[in-house]
């Protein structure tokens, strides 16, 4: 867990991002107040926080045009948006341009503070390979991003090691002794929504079974070799999915 | 009437006869005259006679011009298109022409100093009277309507125009006049009366209609204007709102330990907030006038959704008959699932003391019709009319746009809404019996 998880929240009306600082604040965040959209640029750009809370009806760059700013600097940033206009056409393209969650004023903090509560826990991801040399390599780079990583090679081992903290399963669809198949569907019995990445290194052969998986609810598919520029890019999308359920919208 | 020659001279040997006579009662003179005067005075004479002859003859041919002038009047009389008559002062039928008799549908001969008010209607003999009488006093020509009657009994209408006639001795005793029937002319009269009276109530009717148009849109403008003004003033609250809320959170936050009273008075903010909160956001919800996005829904499954929103407070029991089968309506589920819930919670309001809702529905041909009835305090005939409009309310608190606001959106889905309450047929002094609001929606997606 992150000592203080720094949060940018960006208002034009300072009393509004000043209480929700204070707020943050004797919550054990490291929470900093933005007046404007250029304001708050510029202090992304420094690369300080972990996430950013911003309001969307502000003069000269409003809380949209700041958010596509920022996905040019980093585009894995978390952003949310908060307004009092429910209505507004930039609500919906805050959304369609990848904001995790549009919030109405007043906030309810409850539901924002186990949001950062959840941002700020580091995720946990599980990755099933009968190859320990795949399984090793994978998770080093994994924890070097600060993922927290668990390595099975011996699948009949996940039921111990599945936790209901875990964020993610990497499974490889050919296994020793079992399916990946088999696995996911034990898995989807104990946890039906827990999102599943499958993975292999035969595409042609094994298409009959990836589709099998993809049927029943595995997240997507992944071929060895795979850059794991990708594979963080699934992740970060994963991730912002369960932060936009918590703020009561699915993406 | 015309004279022969035979008797033309007769009347002139007569006339001979006579003068003959009185000269000779003169003979003598012509005695002591001498015979030179006497050619002279024979002379005289002859050219005298020539002279008379030639007096005569311009004097017959001028009898004759009369004779045929006559006749070619009492033509133009008998055979003229309107009745001649001539009354004495008492209305009875002195003269007449052929018209006239036929006009009465009487021979001619027949009419002779008989009573013309024989032919005018019972009703309207006293008009006739106080006619000849006019007529008689002011010595002027008069007109009047009369309805007279034919021999064989056939009614009609006639227009009589009489002037008095003075006899030889300047008595006013005659009356001539003239009658024409009008039947025709009354009888378009009539029908253009009646035509009129039709066209006015069209005018009237168009009237109506045009009136009902025009308060319609006024309704409408209203609430557009009113969604509006609802609609920006919610928004700008919520911002104040948010920085309260987080106010209080925080307190609350570094308060842990805050006296009971402090305690007490800072979740007395948040939940005003919260409250204020609610009635913006339902603001909002009523003010938001979106085009209808229908598709197709199962109305027992609405309903049930409803009533899960707004489910009933203590002392209402709610009741639901909604067949199985009902054929799938066609309209945007959270719109008309608004309309719902706005019904419903105007109803449980109307039951303060408890009672019992009752949802049915039915379907007729390409509509569904879901009834929500409740047996509340009803709704009084003034306030009936005013029902739809928006602002109206009876309520201490609410500002009136929950049934403007539902039958707009109802109209968006190519439905509409109903209402009865008994209290608006027989007004008890008890107060009403419950009122019923039905919802009717279409089925099939061609309306819309």
């Amino acid at each position: 867990m992150k000592e203080r998880l720094p949060i940018l929240i960006v208002d034009d009306d300072k009393r509004m991002a000043n209480t929700l600082v204070d707020i943050l604040n004797t919550k054990g965040y490291g929470a900093e107040a933005a007046y404007s959209g250029h304001e708050a640029l510029a202090m992304v750009k420094k690369g300080l926080f972990d996430c950013v809370l911003t309001d969307i009806k502000m003069p000269v760059m409003n809380g949209v045009e700041l958010f596509k700013a920022i996905k040019k600097e980093n585009s894995d940033l978390p952003v949310v948006m908060m307004t009092a206009y429910s209505t507004d056409r930039v609500v919906k393209e805050g959304i369609e341009q990848g904001a995790i969650a549009t919030l109405t004023k007043p906030l309810d903090i409850n539901a924002l503070l186990s949001f950062f509560s959840t941002l700020r826990k580091e995720c946990s991801i599980v990755i099933v390979d009968d190859d320990p040399q795949f399984c090793k390599t994978l998770g080093d780079i994994l924890r070097k991003r600060s993922f927290r990583v668990t390595e099975i090679t011996d699948p009949s081992d996940l039921g111990d090691m599945l936790r209901p903290d875990v964020q993610v399963v990497l499974l490889d669809i050919k296994l020793n002794g079992v399916t990946g198949l088999d696995v996911l569907k034990e898995i989807r019995k104990q946890y039906p929504h827990l999102p599943v990445i499958m993975v292999t290194g035969y595409q042609k052969e094994m298409a009959p079974a990836i589709e099998a998986c993809l049927k029943i609810g595995a997240y997507t598919c992944l071929y060895k070799p795979f850059e794991i520029e990708e594979l963080l890019k699934i992740l970060t999308e994963i991730r912002h999915q369960k932060l936009g359920r918590i703020l009561g919208q699915a993406c | 009437m015309k004279k022969d020659r035979t008797t033309e001279a007769r009347q002139l040997k007569e006339l001979r006869n006579r003068a003959e006579k009185l000269l000779s009662g003169r003979a003598e003179d012509i005695q002591g005259i001498p015979g030179d005067d006497i050619q002279k005075l024979v002379h005289e004479l002859q050219v005298h006679q020539i002279e008379l002859e030639m007096q005569n003859e311009e004097l017959r041919k001028a009898q004759v011009e009369l004779e045929e002038s006559r006749n070619r009047y009492y033509d133009l009389y008998d055979f003229a298109p309107i009745g001649y008559f001539t009354f004495d002062q008492k209305g009875l039928i002195l003269e007449v022409n052929l018209a006239g008799a036929d006009l009465l549908g009487v021979e001619r001969s027949h009419l002779m100093k008989m009573a013309f008010s024989r032919s005018v209607a019972p009703e309207e003999q006293a008009l006739f009277s106080f006619h000849r009488n006019k007529v008689s006093e002011s010595k002027a020509r008069q007109t009047c309507k009369l309805k007279l009657v034919k021999r064989d009994g056939t009614p009609f209408y006639a227009q009589l125009e009489s002037i008095a006639v003075q006899d030889t001795e300047g008595n006013f005793n005659k009356l001539r006049t003239a009658i024409t029937d009008i039947t025709d002319l009354k009888r378009a009269e009539e029908a253009l009366k009646e035509y009129s009276g039709q066209l006015e109530e069209k005018v009237e009717e168009r009237t109506r209609e045009l009136k009902d148009a025009q308060e319609e849109l006024i309704r409408k403008e209203k609430l557009a204007m009113l969604g509006q003004m609802a609609g920006s003033v919610s928004h700008e609250l919520r911002n104040p709102f948010g920085v309260i809320s987080n106010a209080v959170y925080y307190l609350k936050t570094i308060l842990p330990n805050a006296d009971e009273t402090t305690k007490k008075y800072l979740e007395m903010i948040s939940a005003e907030v919260r409250n204020s909160n609610r009635i913006v956001s339902g603001l909002l919800d009523i003010s938001r006038t979106q085009p209808a996005e229908r598709k197709k829904i199962i109305i027992s499954e609405l309903v049930d959704q409803a009533l899960e929103k707004q489910p009933p407070p203590e002392g209402i029991k709610v009741t639901t008959k909604i067949p199985s089968g009902l054929p799938p309506v066609f309209i945007d589920p959270l719109q008309i699932s608004q309309v719902l819930v706005n019904l419903i919670t105007n109803a449980y309001q109307a039951m303060g003391k408890g009672g019992t809702l009752t949802i049915k529905a039915r379907t007729d041909k390409d509509k569904v019709s879901l009834s929500i009835t409740d047996t509340g305090c009803g709704i009084s005939k003034e306030n009936m009319n005013k029902l739809f409009e928006p602002l109206f309310t009876t309520r201490s608190r609410g500002i009136g746009l929950g049934l403007s606001v539902s039958k707009n959106l109802l109209e968006v889905n190519g439905g509409s809404i109903e209402v009865e309450s008994p209290s608006t047929e027989f007004r008890t002094g008890k107060g009403g019996k419950g009122s019923t609001f039905t919802v009717i929606l279409p089925t099939n997606e061609v309306h819309s």
